[in-house]
């Protein structure tokens, strides 16, 4: 999967070409798929977010060429956006937050087709200044769509101090990031 | 790429929040209301889509089932009563009312000194269509004492075996076609006086259609860009 030709598929389907909007499908259905499942944890709730994702895609696919993004951060920034409103719409729910963290602080897959190594040891090396329970809720945050009530459980903290304590992480990672 | 973005903590650190996904949902709506008109947020917004987005790759690609690219397609293309198709969706009504009024603040600009003959009476109506398709930007001129609609098309050119047709939409009616723009960047299309009495309020939009328009008479293929018309 290479940026440019992403990029010109999402292009071609911005004309209407639905074969390319089959072959943009083959190619990043399983990755947004899995970042998806990975927020709602809900096989049925993920197959509703990739469809609505994939409409989305058709339907603002001419929007794209403006935003001035990767193809990939521009895909996955549309499932996220879906998943994550799927799951801030659902009534509070209790989620086994320590099953979830255990997954949240896998080792990084080896095929690492899309995202430079650069890329991916920065925000690593960004995560590791932090302390190992702020850098875990930022990241159960991207990826397991915790809310604010979620970190508060977990941390035994009150809301509005688990809120600045999160910023305060967000921010102390944005001063190593722009590095 | 962007270490160069000027310093406002409240809300670089509401927009990290924002793509982190963290925000209740109802500061989400309020941000997303404020994304659309406050370009420095989209900035932030995409400073941090970026940076945090290697953090997928920790996360394991699953196939989806089969149904589910059925059900995407059935859902965009089994409808395929062409005036049922793209024109009825929300997300192009959505468009519509952002791209008017874009493109009646460029019109007036672009129009006021260049375009107005001083033989012709008025109403004049022209119109930017830009918008929906970033790179294309066409202007339509009408002029009334020759009954044509003059265009320019300043950006995008047809696929192969592909042509762009112009259409007018007055209020929910289904889209009228004023016809099939020629490969040439300039031209004319002809213009009946009942087809030029409804340019009053309406808007103009371009689509993508086979080779020789639309076989239907109803609009087919995207809509690459439109625009309001607008009297001068």
């Amino acid at each position: 999967m290479v940026t440019s030709d992403l990029s010109n598929l999402i292009g071609r389907v911005s004309l209407g070409d639905r074969e390319a909007f089959r072959a943009l499908y083959g190619q990043t259905s399983a990755k947004l798929f899995g970042v998806c499942l990975r927020i709602l944890k809900d096989r049925s709730a993920a197959e509703d977010c990739l469809q609505d994702v994939f409409v989305k895609i058709w339907q603002n696919a001419s929007k794209y060429s403006e935003s001035e993004y990767n193809p990939l951060t521009w895909l996955m920034a549309i499932a996220r956006n879906d998943a994550i409103d799927k799951i801030r719409a659902r009534k509070p729910q209790a989620i086994d937050i320590d099953d979830v963290l255990d997954i949240a602080s896998e080792a990084p897959s080896p095929e690492m087709v899309t995202i430079s190594s650069s890329e991916m040891n920065r925000i690593e090396k960004c995560l590791r200044t932090l302390k190992p329970e702020q850098a875990a809720a930022v990241r159960g945050t991207y990826l397991d769509g915790f809310s604010y009530q979620d970190l508060a459980d977990r941390y035994q903290l009150p809301l509005n101090t688990v809120r600045t304590w999160l910023r305060r992480s967000l921010i102390v990672l944005r001063e190593c990031l722009q590095q | 790429m962007s270490a160069d973005r000027p310093l406002n903590g409240e809300d670089d650190a509401l927009a990290a929040e924002y793509v982190s996904g963290i925000l209740p949902l109802t500061e989400r709506v309020a941000f997303e209301r404020r994304l659309e008109s406050e370009p420095l947020l989209r900035k932030y917004v995409r400073f941090w889509d970026e940076k945090l987005l290697p953090l997928t790759e920790t996360v394991a690609p699953i196939d989806p089932p089969k149904r589910v690219l059925t059900s995407i397609e059935n859902q965009l293309f089994a409808n395929e009563n062409p005036k049922l198709s793209i024109f009825n969706g929300l997300m192009f009504w959505r468009t519509l009312s952002f791209t008017s009024l874009a493109a009646l603040a460029g019109a007036l600009i672009l129009y006021a000194g260049t375009f107005r003959p001083s033989s012709i009476s008025s109403p004049i109506f022209v119109a930017e269509l830009s918008g929906v398709q970033p790179s294309f930007k066409l202007l339509v001129y009408y002029d009334r004492e020759k009954s044509e609609i003059k265009y320019n098309r300043i950006n995008g050119v047809p696929l192969m075996g592909r042509d762009f047709e112009l259409w007018l939409i007055v209020g929910k009616e289904a889209p009228l076609s004023l016809g099939v723009l020629s490969h040439e960047a300039k031209g004319t299309l002809k213009v009946s006086h009942e087809m030029a009495a409804k340019f009053i309020d309406s808007t103009v939009a371009i689509t993508d259609e086979p080779s020789g328009g639309s076989p239907t008479g109803h609009p087919t293929g995207s809509v690459l860009a439109t625009g309001s018309l607008i009297s001068i």
